[in-house]
């Protein structure tokens, strides 16, 4: 029976080769912005008929915590649009705030008015010292491109 | 020698076997899998748009159906060229579709599809050791479908996926972490942008200490602090001066409007004209991309906009945004090398233990005999 531990204990190794050949496992919590522990998507194509402004906001909504706690970093796409339905310029950058609450505006010019917006909202909670806050209270994200008095728009959480 | 030694021994000399696959293409630029036949399968995650070339835009409002992929399969290989055959299948369910043509909204027709399908089919030479991707002779791209593995390890810079001569953001890999693939979790590493990267990023960092309407950090002044007591937020507006329609707003909790305080750190950050925005997961032992991104990308007028990889400009479009997943492929991945590994070990411990039950109840009954 002794024999048949060691080599089972071999057999166990064998198994498990391809996951030591490629290295510890990182943990992603508190390493990437790919794979954030918070993550808030909202895949909003706001479109102001005709045109108007844009807007993307994201913010941690929980309560009892004090910033900063951690990076907040929202990735935003503008599309301009000219007096004639044209879409003539668009941007696609991001920020990243220490504190809870970023908003990125993008208004009408002459002629540039934002007509589609897009954004997307990321965290990681860098200090271990901390709990973890429930994931759904986390983080509000809102885009939205405004025509005149209304608005289109959506948001995620 | 007893059979136990020579079942160790076997097991050893297996090990070290196994061994090979893993370790001798870290020497190579080119994936030992490499060759005829290889495919993958790949399906859409959520809505996406993409553009041809001759500026038709299709926004897919509403999810397409399960069925449809995005795949690539290698039909030869000879020398340092592999011929790859690429097919887009996209197939309609009740999807809701805005096309627009020319860049012009006005004139955007908005149709729902409750069946059809559109398939695009492209066949072309990849150089494997660059893996630029060609078109009838002419370079149009570069694939970041698979890397060499020599490429796969926590921290290594990389630049990949190339549209008609736009370049991608360089990527610093990380990981492996576990990255969820349709319902299941697989361990990949992925591309985070490298933020000192400045052919294609700018990056403006700026440390908002002491703030009072008026003041300039670098492109950005306090236009005004306001107070949210909905919310209880007061938030620091700036406004950039050299783009001066757009404001930024950075937020601290608790009214500070009375008192100069420190808002902490805002990272303004930019992308380069002809930088496209491709993101890919790769398997850890087989370099195989099992999870990929594209974002718009490209100069900031529509009319030069570029996205995707250079498989994808293969069939015609200068623009393809949107999120893919690895459903099928022949190509070993590391759950594929775990499992057969699981397998064979799992069988021949089954194997010896039976031999050595089988062994002991004959020695039992032998002692019984003599007794």
């Amino acid at each position: 029976m002794k024999g048949s531990y060691k080599v089972f204990l071999l057999f166990a190794l064998f198994c498990l080769i391809p996951l030591i050949s490629v290295g510890k496992p990182v943990d992603t919590k508190y390493d990437s912005y790919n794979n954030p522990y918070f993550y808030s998507w909202a895949e909003v194509k706001a479109i102001a008929d005709p045109f108007g402004y844009g807007h993307a906001r994201a913010e941690r909504s929980y309560g009892g915590y004090t910033e900063p706690i951690s990076p907040l970093r929202l990735d935003y796409e503008f599309y301009y649009v000219d007096s004639s339905g044209m879409i003539v310029d668009y941007e696609k950058d991001y920020r990243v705030t220490s504190g809870y609450y970023t908003e990125v505006w993008c208004s009408s010019s002459i002629n540039h008015m934002v007509s589609i917006v897009k954004a997307k909202a990321s965290s990681q909670f860098r200090d271990n010292a901390l709990p973890d806050p429930p994931a759904n209270e986390f983080t509000l994200i809102t885009a939205w491109a405004v025509a005149q008095d209304d608005w289109l728009g959506g948001d995620g959480s | 020698m007893n059979k136990y030694r020579l079942v160790a021994f076997t097991i050893i000399a297996l090990i070290f076997i196994s061994f090979i696959p893993l370790v001798h293409p870290k020497t190579n630029l080119v994936p030992l899998w490499l060759r005829k036949g290889v495919y993958a399968v790949y399906r859409f995650k959520g809505p996406f748009d993409m553009m041809f070339m001759n500026n038709t835009w299709i926004w897919f409002e509403s999810p397409v159906s399960t069925s449809s992929y995005f795949s690539w399969k290698i039909t030869d290989v000879n020398g340092e060229w592999a011929t790859i055959e690429v097919n887009l299948h996209i197939e309609f369910s009740n999807t809701k579709v805005r096309i627009i043509r020319n860049f012009n909204l006005k004139d955007a027709e908005r149709k729902v599809f409750e069946s059809g399908s559109i398939d695009l089919r492209s066949t072309v030479t990849v150089n494997i050791y660059t893996r630029k991707v060609y078109l009838k002779d002419a370079v149009i791209g570069e694939t970041g479908f698979w890397i060499p593995p020599s490429f796969l390890y926590n921290g290594s810079i990389i630049r990949v996926g190339e549209v008609l001569g736009h370049i991608n953001v360089r990527g610093i890999l990380k990981g492996p972490y576990m990255v969820k693939v349709g319902a299941g979790w697989v361990y990949a590493y992925g591309y985070e942008e490298d933020e000192s990267d400045n052919q294609t990023i700018n990056v403006v960092t700026v440390v908002l200490k002491e703030v009072v309407p008026g003041k300039i950090y670098g492109n950005l002044k306090v236009l005004n602090l306001t107070y949210y007591p909905n919310r209880n937020v007061t938030v620091v507006w700036l406004q950039n001066i050299k783009e001066p329609w757009r404001l930024t707003g950075v937020g601290k909790r608790g009214n500070w409007t009375k008192m100069v305080t420190d808002f902490g750190f805002i990272k303004d950050v930019s992308f380069r004209e002809n930088t496209i925005h491709s993101k890919y997961y790769y398997d850890p032992t087989s370099g195989l991309a099992i999870k990929a991104s594209f974002g718009p990308g490209g100069d900031r007028k529509p009319s030069q906009m570029a996205s995707g990889d250079g498989l994808t400009v293969a069939l015609g479009l200068r623009v393809f945004n949107a999120d893919i997943e690895l459903v099928k492929t022949n190509i070993p991945t590391l759950m594929f090398e775990i499992l057969w590994r699981g397998i064979i070990g799992a069988g021949a411990l089954m194997a010896l233990l039976i031999t050595s039950k089988i062994k002991r109840r004959r020695k039992n009954k032998e002692n019984i005999k003599y007794t």
